[in-house]
């Protein structure tokens, strides 16, 4: 079946309908970012603008190829001016949207959705591959007109989230998707029986007047079974334990309410970057000032990344009672206990349970297994998660004191070799800063003291989680440690001085967790999302494995008070006077700051959304205004281009000989809808074309009168041009040299002026302004 | 079964548009081939010959073009109809319009083949054989029922009818000119009858259906030819020679190469079509333009119209066919069958 000319109204109609069905589906899509209205606008866009084009040249009866050609035209240069803003994906505007692509994809296998703004965007990944999906299903469902087939490309669409979030995509995407869906073939199955005819009987309706396709949908009874279906769709699974499907996931839990640390590092900055700050921790201790929460630690690096490395996890290494004193920690050093009753809320789902460090008791149900080395405690069983559990521990507030006594001794071999392992590759700026930053230095923990000091001031650091780079990796770190870089967020700091630090053959590793928590209570704190944090923890025989914070105040006030002894040559590096300022930080924390410290990141957090929403309006303010040219100009050039076409055809034919006056009458014919009868001798053509011949004087009627009798003279003229294309065709060459004196191309014009009078003045002017010869030869 | 009929007979709608005969197109002069003069005479004498036989043959004025057509394309024509509709009155009419030789054979089952081409008898007086020609020495041979003959007498008539010649005894004498048989023949009665062979019926030209008169056609019948024979009045209006000089100015109508491709197009998709057994040779297609020269110039016109074409695809074609096992138990009949074809085969639009 050849793409035939179909009505504007219901093609048009099918066709939106479809987009808004893919559209919805596409919303699906939404719990890999933050912000979904980064791709949904602009799809909102592509989706009319594919529905529209499509259903305006299928009503052309424009050829199939042609139509998906222009679609996919308009469809990339849509994506391509939302991505790159400039509608024409060539030259360096393609590799820009190349660009943004890979990016995308690399952000996509890089962070865990969803992803905020402070990652790479992955929008115009899921903007492309939503743009393809529509363009699919209009392919199919419209074009193709099989519209059973496009529920695969919907299935397809809902497929992605499912197989890659941890949770379901929401059931009201699937419930629009599938109503849609339903509409659509409802839609497809009216048209087909349309094609019967129309019913007999008093009741003859418009069927496109009779109101809303859902309506019918309903009336016809495939509602009945459409909604019983989606229902059962939606509602079995709950009662099938073995589909987790969970479509029904709508509730509290929502998809992205869970905080998820199964990979630390990556998991934080998502979390980080996650718009709403969530409580995810909650203490009850005795301890006046409350510090980091640790979650687990890093102690590999491989030179792309920070791992847990190889766990040591014995079975008997179980949190059941009194742990292990803390390795290289000398008994000197005063301790302070202080108990903890930790509860987890149901939205923080981690492996590794967070505990104080150190600490000298857990005691925690489930099968969580600590690794001696360090100290973090390791679900052993799968399905085992802190997911709202409680638990008790005791944690050991350690005075090292100012002086920094416990700190003198060289490093032992009580440690892994693994936490001073640097792999090859590892930047030459960082072995130089490490050595030059910490030349004046007399021991390690004056280095480290040197180190931590250049990272919070002397270097020139700044904290921004929207402006960090990717990763910690060899490469991050070098950019990192340049002079144009120095742009990170806890990630790099903590990872670029433990790097450094193991330059200096400091033993060193990374830990996750929890910086400072919020009061909200009395002795109650919370630990909430926007607090997780990762720092260095240096090793120091005597005083064990210590804390260090690099991160610049612009992230942490304060810094643990043994690593604020003044060194020679802190303050060398910065304008300020050392001692003076970090005392003036310290003034600030000394005193439990229940609010004041937590809310910074918070505040921090918020602002960044405010800006890059203030970005993003820009932005799509931008995008729809570039779309709405684009769209104008296309509409003019849709809307005039074939006029003047058509026109300029009709001039240069009308000036040839009877053979291009014929072609054009025929042009004429096709224009108008009038029925030019195919592969037929001129004469019968003829035949057929009289009656279809108007009196251009009295054509105001909305059904002119056609025929012979109606417009004679033109009849006349329609004859003298037969038999004149006739002898053109047929007769022996030569003699058309000698015709005589006719005005053909006059009596061509009366024809066409009687055709057009022919017929109702609305197909006129679908001549006038779409004319269907120009696709249809 | 009805064959159809040929020529002027068309669908209400082509009214103003045929109209050709009547308002002749402007005069061309080219080189070559017959001028518009030549076609006028030829379409004037035609006309003289159709309205002398129209005195006599009332309201069948398309059959009458259609016989005139085939006299001008030096065609023999089949006239199939039930008896009594006038068959022999318009062989007849259409013989004594022209002054020429007219002989009439009834054939019967048996006639032998020597009545028809002649025979060599000994004549005692001057003791050498000497050859009596038969039926067909005439410039018009009027073979009535031709399907009651035994099948060797009918294949008597082929030699005659495709090369215009006769062999007897080892000598070939030449049939005169123009030379036409008009066979008619009944498709009702078959008993007794012997139906003519394809290749019999390929040597035909045109087959013709009478048909039944209008009521008032048969009214004005009535009155004419109450009392007197008709025929008797007939007066000849042209003679032999002025009708094969007509015949060579038909044959130089020109037919574009559009037109051939057209009339191979036809004539093929009858061999291709699966409801035809038989399709049409290459001897149809030489007399589907033949007899489209014809009406071209009927139609005063100097060259061949793919509608001239058309219009003759049923009277040329049809009695040549056989339709296929299939068409037959469908009831297809091989007019319909042809219809269709031409309806589907596309004019060449390209300029000749």
């Amino acid at each position: 079946m050849r793409a035939g000319r179909t009505p504007l109204g219901s093609t048009l109609l099918i066709a939106m309908v479809g987009a808004g069905t893919t559209w919805a589906a596409l919303t699906a899509w939404s719990d890999f970012v933050t912000q979904p209205s980064d791709y949904l606008v602009p799809l909102l866009l592509v989706g009319f603008v594919v529905a529209a084009t499509g259903a305006l040249l299928r009503a052309l009866g424009t050829p199939r190829l042609l139509t998906v050609l222009v679609q996919i035209a308009a469809t990339s240069a849509l994506v391509s001016l939302s991505v790159t803003g400039s509608p024409l994906p060539v030259g360096s505007t393609g590799a820009e949207l190349l660009d943004a692509l890979r990016t995308s994809i690399n952000s996509a296998q890089a962070y865990a959705a969803p992803i905020g703004s402070q990652a790479p965007p992955i929008w115009p990944l899921l903007l492309a591959g939503g743009a393809v999906f529509i363009l699919i299903v209009d392919v199919v469902a419209c074009t193709l007109g099989r519209v059973p087939g496009a529920g695969l490309a919907l299935l397809a669409v809902y497929s992605v989230p499912s197989g890659l979030l941890e949770g379901a995509p929401g059931g009201a995407s699937f419930l629009a998707a599938a109503t849609g869906f339903l509409v659509l073939l409802h839609l497809d199955a009216r048209d087909e029986l349309m094609r019967w005819g129309r019913p007999l009987g008093p009741d003859d309706r418009s069927p496109w007047g009779g109101g809303s396709p859902v309506r019918d949908a309903v009336r016809a009874g495939a509602g009945r079974i459409g909604v019983t279906a989606t229902a059962l769709a939606l509602v079995l699974p709950a009662f099938i334990p073995v589909l987790d499907v969970d479509v029904f996931d709508l509730g509290a839990g929502a998809g992205d309410g869970d905080i998820r640390i199964r990979k630390p590092v990556t998991d934080m900055r998502r979390d980080l970057e996650r718009g709403r700050d969530r409580p995810m921790v909650r203490i009850r201790t005795d301890d006046p000032d409350p510090e980091y929460l640790r979650i687990s630690v890093l102690n590999r690096f491989t030179g792309t990344e920070w791992s847990s490395g190889d766990r040591d996890v014995a079975s008997d290494n179980v949190p059941d009672g009194r742990l292990p004193d803390p390795t290289g920690l000398s008994q000197d050093v005063p301790r302070t206990e202080y108990s903890y009753d930790v509860d987890i809320t149901e939205q923080f789902v981690s492996t590794w349970l967070p505990t104080q460090f150190p600490a000298s008791l857990v005691e925690a149900e489930g099968d969580w297994r600590f690794d001696p080395g360090t100290m973090d405690f390791l679900a052993a069983d799968d399905d085992l998660t802190t997911r709202g559990i409680g638990y008790e521990m005791t944690g050991l507030a350690l005075d090292y004191g100012t002086d920094g006594e416990f700190f003198r001794n060289a490093p032992s071999g009580s440690v892994q070799d693994e936490v001073l392992d640097l792999p090859s590759g590892v930047p030459a700026i960082a072995r130089d800063l490490a050595r030059s930053v910490t030349a004046p230095g007399l021991n390690d923990y004056e280095r480290a003291l040197l180190l931590q000091h250049w990272f919070r001031r002397g270097g020139g650091f700044e904290y921004s989680l929207e402006r960090a780079p990717e990763g910690y990796g060899n490469d991050t770190l070098e950019s990192f440690l340049s002079e144009e870089g120095r742009v990170g967020y806890c990630e790099q700091y903590a990872s670029a001085m433990a790097v450094m630090a193991r330059v200096l053959g400091i033993p060193a590793r990374v830990a996750v967790g929890f910086l400072e928590p919020r009061r909200i209570g009395d002795g109650i704190w919370e630990y909430s999302s926007h607090d997780l944090h990762a720092w260095p923890e240096l090793y120091f025989s005597g005083a064990g494995w210590v804390r260090f914070e690099p991160t610049p105040a612009g992230r942490v006030q304060s810094v643990p008070d043994y690593s604020r002894v003044p060194v020679d040559g802190i303050g060398e590096g910065g304008p300020q006077d050392p001692s003076g300022s970090e005392t003036t930080d310290a003034g600030g924390t000394t005193t439990p700051a229940p609010t004041r410290a937590p809310t910074v990141p918070i505040e921090e957090g918020q602002s960044a959304e405010d800006g890059a929403d203030g970005d993003r309006g820009m932005r799509t303010v931008l995008v729809a205004g570039g779309a709405t040219v684009l769209l104008l100009v296309v509409l003019a050039t849709l809307l005039l281009g074939p006029r003047a076409m058509r026109a300029r055809l009709r001039r240069t034919r009308l000036a040839g000989g009877p053979d291009d006056l014929w072609t054009e009458l025929r042009a004429t014919a096709v224009d108008l809808g009038v029925p030019w009868p195919t592969g037929r001798s001129p004469r019968e053509v003829g035949t057929a074309l009289v009656n279809h011949l108007g009196d251009p004087v009295a054509s105001q009627d909305e059904r002119p009168r056609t025929g012979p009798d109606a417009a004679p003279a033109a009849a006349e003229a329609l004859e003298r041009l037969v038999v004149q294309v006739e002898r053109a065709r047929y007769a022996r060459p030569g003699s058309i040299a000698t015709l005589e004196r006719l005005d053909l191309p006059a009596d061509a014009r009366a024809v066409m002026e009687a055709l057009v009078a022919g017929v109702p003045p609305r197909r006129r002017q679908r001549a006038e302004w779409v004319p269907v010869s120009l696709w249809n030869r | 079964m009805e064959p159809p009929t040929i020529g002027q007979s068309r669908p209400a709608g082509e009214q103003g548009l045929h109209r050709a005969p009547t308002t002749p197109p402007p005069p061309v002069d080219a080189g070559g081939g017959p001028g518009s003069a030549d076609v006028d005479t030829v379409a004037r004498v035609a006309d003289r010959i159709r309205a002398n036989v129209e005195k006599v043959i009332e309201g069948k004025s398309d059959v009458v073009f259609a016989a005139v057509v085939v006299l001008l394309a030096e065609g023999h024509l089949l006239l199939e109809d039930v008896p009594g509709v006038g068959k022999t009155m318009l062989s007849k009419a259409l013989a004594r319009s022209i002054d020429s030789t007219v002989r009439r054979i009834q054939f019967t089952p048996d006639l032998l083949p020597s009545d028809i081409t002649g025979v060599s008898v000994y004549n005692q007086s001057t003791r050498q054989f000497e050859f009596r020609p038969g039926g067909v020495f005439a410039n018009i041979v009027i073979g009535d029922e031709i399907n009651r003959a035994s099948p060797k007498t009918q294949s008597a008539l082929l030699e005659c009818m495709a090369e215009r010649q006769v062999t007897v005894d080892n000598v070939t004498y030449q049939l005169e000119s123009p030379f036409m048989v008009i066979a008619t023949q009944n498709p009702v009665e078959m008993e007794g009858t012997y139906p003519l062979p394809e290749a019999q019926r390929d040597r035909f030209l045109a087959r013709v259906s009478v048909g039944y008169p209008v009521p008032a056609a048969e009214i004005a019948m009535l009155t004419s030819h109450g009392d007197v024979n008709p025929l008797d009045d007939l007066e000849p209006v042209t003679d032999g020679a002025e009708i094969s000089k007509l015949c060579g100015i038909v044959a130089q109508v020109h037919v574009s190469e559009a037109v051939q491709r057209y009339a191979v197009a036809l004539t093929s998709a009858t061999r291709e079509s699966p409801d035809l057994l038989l399709g049409a040779s290459p001897r149809a297609t030489l007399h589907l333009v033949r007899a489209a020269k014809a009406r071209a110039a009927l139609h005063r016109r100097d060259y061949v119209l793919p509608d001239d074409l058309r219009a003759l695809v049923q009277p040329v074609l049809a009695h040549r066919m056989l339709p296929s096992a299939e068409a037959a138990v469908a009831g297809l009949r091989v007019a319909t069958i042809l219809e269709g074809i031409a309806s589907r085969v596309p004019v060449p639009e390209t300029t000749a």
